[in-house]
């Protein structure tokens, strides 16, 4: 709802995260405003000319001090409940790992990322794998995992509209899933500072419908591929 | 044959071209050309401001390339001060189009390709360039462990010296650029990236596909080292 008015939702679980966003907005964000109203409200009515000298509280007496305590009690009911609806979105996305239907090898460098896919028999490590760089394809309603690599140093491969971030780590490979859910060009970032071209590594994700990707796919495996597809920053654009 | 199509070919005198330039006939011409406007107290200022402009942007190359511009293995970077500012700034112009370092193997080149983007318009790349040819070339030691034959290598040689002259120092017209004064480590990588087409394959990149012709006349790894012996073994 308010994160989907922001940034489309392109995966099967974004709408869990979505839910989980607004509901932390909303907890946080309308106390927020009522402790503000309070905060500026306080002080325009008590100004010092309006009133008497201002009372000492020491912090013993339960009278006054119970305005302070009873602020805690929505603290933790909150925290509880967004306990709650986490862990089951954590588990999904982060826990459980549905069966593949496809695997992307992602590896990121400073300051790249080179995608690997597994080409028309649908495996990867094998000679028809297509390699690009700074460009990822996924066919739509396919259930991908994603084996991430790191060159050098930390990373972060994030997906805004997948609702997906996680963390790249030299000397690992990390094994996540997403299933897009929506045709269409979106970014990929570097979510982890990784040196002084950390801004400048964005990629592109090309979600395809089924046929399309397997037209992608045919034409661009390496018995047929000029290799090094080129696609410039966004900031090269002038 | 593709020297039309480098960007070197648009070099000015009002620009950082004072290292290279007048050497060659093209640069003669130029200078005579742009001495006929009326600029000249102008075309001084512009120079003073692209030098200025120039060490401002290097700040971004220092992050690897060493405040010196000496270079730096560590982080694949090689010594660039000193180099000629035509061929500094055709390098960054295939950096900045992507017809240099987008190969998925080119590690290093794919750290340079996206620093390139910082150079928004042609002026700034040629400002850097002019800059870091204006610095004393730093002339890096042997930093390679295996060492080959220089009098094997004088033979492969050969073939380089067509285009980077007898003496390593290049020659613009060809846009070879010198090889004297190279990292070893570099030379090393860069034939081996031309080798495996990682290095200039791209269909632009025209003096690229040369090299990776060229460099089939180097057999080996061996042959490779031996080459790089003789270059080493060059009056710098
Ligand atoms: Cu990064």
């Amino acid at each position: 709802m308010i994160l989907e008015s922001l940034l489309p939702a392109a995966s099967s679980y974004a709408r869990d995260i979505g839910f989980l966003f607004d509901l932390i907005t909303l907890l946080v964000g309308v106390p927020f405003l009522i402790a503000c109203y309070l905060f500026f409200a306080f002080i325009f009515r008590f100004a010092a000319k309006k009133v008497d000298k201002a009372m000492y509280i020491t912090g013993y007496e339960h009278e006054y001090m119970k305005w302070i305590h009873r602020a805690h009690v929505p603290i933790l009911v909150f925290d509880v409940i967004i306990v709650i609806f986490a862990v089951n979105v954590w588990y999904n996305v982060k826990q459980n790992l549905p069966e593949a239907e496809s695997t992307v090898r992602v590896i990121a460098q400073q300051w790249a990322w080179t995608f690997v896919h597994p080409g028309p028999d649908n495996t990867l490590d094998t000679a028809d794998d297509i390699t690009t760089v700074n460009e990822l394809h996924v066919a739509k309603d396919t259930l991908y995992h994603y084996k991430l690599e790191s060159k050098d140093v930390l990373h972060n491969f994030s997906v805004p509209v997948f609702r997906l971030k996680q963390d790249a780590i030299p000397g690992r490979v990390i094994t996540g899933w997403f299933e897009p859910t929506l045709a269409g060009e979106y970014d990929i970032q570097c979510a982890e500072i990784c040196g002084i071209g950390h801004g400048l590594m964005p990629a592109r994700i090309h979600i395809e419908t089924p046929s399309q990707h397997a037209a992608w796919v045919a034409e661009n495996s390496p018995f047929s591929l000029a290799k090094a597809s080129a696609p410039e920053l966004e900031v090269a654009e002038r | 044959m593709s020297v039309v199509r480098m960007r070197s070919g648009r070099l000015t005198p009002g620009g950082n071209a004072r290292a290279g330039v007048t050497r060659t006939v093209v640069g003669l011409l130029a200078i005579a050309f742009g001495s006929l406007g009326l600029a000249t107290l102008a075309s001084a200022e512009g120079e003073a401001a692209s030098s200025a402009r120039g060490e401002q942007l290097f700040a971004l190359c220092t992050q690897c390339h060493g405040t010196a511009g000496e270079g730096n293995r560590d982080a694949l970077a090689p010594a660039i001060a000193g180099l000629p500012a035509w061929y500094l700034e055709a390098q960054l112009n295939k950096f900045r189009a992507g017809i240099r370092g987008l190969h998925a193997e080119d590690t290093g080149g794919l750290r340079m390709y996206p620093m390139s983007q910082w150079l928004r318009t042609d002026e700034d790349a040629k400002a850097v360039a002019g800059y870091v040819a204006s610095l004393p070339a730093t002339n890096p030691a042997p930093a390679l462990e295996a060492h080959g034959d220089a009098g094997r290598g004088a033979g492969y040689y050969a073939v380089c010296s067509a285009c980077h002259m007898p003496n390593g120092s290049g020659n613009q017209g060809m846009g070879a650029p010198p090889l004297v004064g190279m990292n070893d480590w570099y030379l090393l990588e860069s034939i081996r990236k031309y080798k495996a087409s990682i290095r200039g394959s791209n269909p632009r990149d025209n003096l690229g596909q040369a090299m990776i012709g060229m460099v089939a006349t180097l057999p080996s790894d061996e042959a490779i080292l031996d080459v790089i012996a003789h270059i080493q073994s060059l009056d710098k």
